[in-house]
């Protein structure tokens, strides 16, 4: 950990950072090629997204199988309700009407796929399963509890 | 004459393509014309690009890249094509040459703008933005040049910010110049240096009596301005990091994320893996991982603002750092960590 404020410019302990130590962080402030889950990454990341995410449980396509939507996070819940989920979300992010619409879909769409993998040790997706595992952490580093447990442990999961 | 053609499948977007005509008269320079002056700026492709505005050709064709670039924003694909129909190469991502005032200037300083249209508690910030962003880097050059003698590092750097931020038009000088704020910077401290030199030898000849010896290096020419600019930009490099780790720190540690940003030091500045990082904190691996992304996200934040304090247009930052990565020899590719949906 530094030692340094910004404004103190006498001692940090990233004074003897090379060209490449720099030069590999600066491409950090690179973003990747941009995917869907980045929309909602950087909305969970916004004021709004915890009670967001808290909200849109309750509403489409959620609401469609109350029963698994509930079991999502805790315990089993049937693969095929999981990929019935993730395919209405998917409808829902292929032809949003409105911004919300989209991240519901996007929402339904990535905590299907994270509860297949770790309840069922299923991939749900044709993503490889290595990307799948950096968008499970880049959701799980903004998400409130309890989607991101669920994210985390998904990512964990070693098939 | 080759004429530059630019075609947009898209044709709401057709429209405004055609408003620019890039033409390239002869091999070292090109002209940009408008077309149509009655079209809103708004669908401007290339908002950077003046009427008339005359550039070289490899400046021209970033005009492509930009136009490229803002295509890619909005969705839609740019082909830039040639009036032969011969496609255009990419451009380089490397400055044709720094110290000029570029074509396409990155540095029209909106944050600084707004500071200055504050007054004195404006100028006040940005004198603090450029020290703590500049002092480093500026000690760190200044110890590689043969002025290195002239005084401590610290105490020339501190005179240079004394003797040039006081000055009420500094920065708009600068603003004036084109010029990227680290190259004016570096100027202004190459001019400092030589008026320390001035004085130097001026003491030393009331001493001896002796009239003062002939300059040997004073007047700066274009290939030492140049190369002046050129290290400054690795320097700048590893100031800006430096300082976006030391800003991601501090927030971190405010939000109580400490932990968060010691795993991602370990992992992406040190180098080490998750797995080992997790054993010393007794973590999974993953969680490891998803607590280096959040501190991952304030280090990119703390970057980006330094880019926008430094006057870089918030949809340039990317160039810019692909621009900074290209002179350190480093490609700007990442690798793909996307997903479909």
């Amino acid at each position: 950990m530094t030692s340094s404020s910004p404004s103190d410019n006498t001692f940090s302990s990233y004074d003897n950072i090379s060209e490449e130590q720099a030069s590999l962080m600066l491409k950090l402030g690179l973003p990747g090629p941009r995917n869907a889950a980045d929309d909602l990454v950087n909305f969970l990341e916004s004021l709004e997204g915890p009670a967001w995410a808290a909200r849109v449980i309750e509403e489409p396509p959620f609401n469609a199988n109350r029963a698994a939507t509930a079991s999502l996070f805790t315990s089993k819940v049937p693969l095929e309700s999981l990929q019935a989920l993730k395919e209405a979300g998917k409808e829902m992010v292929k032809r949003p009407t409105t911004r919300s619409v989209y991240l519901a879909g996007l929402a339904a769409y990535y905590l299907a796929i994270a509860s297949a993998l770790l309840h069922h040790g299923q991939v749900i997706t044709r993503t490889p399963r290595a990307e799948l595992n950096q968008i499970l952490i880049e959701l799980a580093s903004v998400a409130p509890a309890p989607w991101r447990e669920l994210f985390v442990a998904a990512a964990s999961r070693q098939n | 004459m080759i004429s530059h053609g630019l075609v947009f499948p898209w044709a709401r977007l057709l429209e405004s393509i055609r408003l620019w005509d890039v033409r390239m008269p002869s091999a070292r320079s090109a002209s940009v014309t408008q077309r149509r002056a009655s079209s809103p700026d708004a669908v401007n492709p290339y908002p950077a690009l003046r009427l008339g505005m005359v550039a070289r050709p490899d400046r021209a064709q970033r005009a492509s890249k930009y136009g490229e670039w803002h295509a890619a924003r909005v969705g839609v694909e740019l082909r830039v094509t040639r009036g032969d129909g011969v496609k255009c190469g990419v451009p380089s991502m490397r400055m044709p040459d720094p110290t000029k005032p570029d074509v396409f200037p990155l540095t029209r300083g909106t944050w600084i703008n707004d500071r200055i249209r504050m007054g004195d508690a404006g100028r006040a910030e940005i004198n603090r933005h450029v020290m703590s962003v500049y002092h480093w880097p500026l000690t760190v050059y200044f110890r590689g040049t043969r002025d290195r003698t002239l005084g401590e590092p610290d105490d020339v750097v501190q005179g240079f910010f004394a003797s040039r931020l006081g000055k009420s038009d500094f920065f708009t000088e600068w603003q004036r110049s084109g010029k990227r704020l680290r190259h004016w910077l570096i100027n202004g401290f190459c001019f400092f240096l030589k008026e320390l030199r001035r004085d130097q030898r001026r003491r030393a000849s009331s001493i001896s009596g002796l009239s003062p010896s002939s300059p040997v290096f004073d007047e700066p020419s274009d290939s030492d301005d140049a190369t002046a600019a050129r290290d400054m930009d690795k320097v700048f490099l590893r100031g800006v990091v430096r300082e976006a780790m030391i800003e991601a720190s501090r927030v971190c540690e405010q939000l109580g994320l400490g932990k968060h940003f010691e795993i991602f030091e370990a992992h992406f500045y040190m180098g080490q893996p998750y797995e080992v990082i997790a054993d010393r904190y007794g973590l999974e691996p993953t969680r490891a991982a998803v607590m280096a992304r959040t501190a991952n996200r304030k280090f990119q934040g703390a970057l980006r603002e330094l880019f926008l304090k430094d006057g870089t247009e918030a949809n340039r930052i990317e160039e810019e750092i692909a621009d900074l990565l290209g002179i350190a020899g480093v490609s700007s590719r990442k690798p793909i960590s996307g997903g479909e949906a």
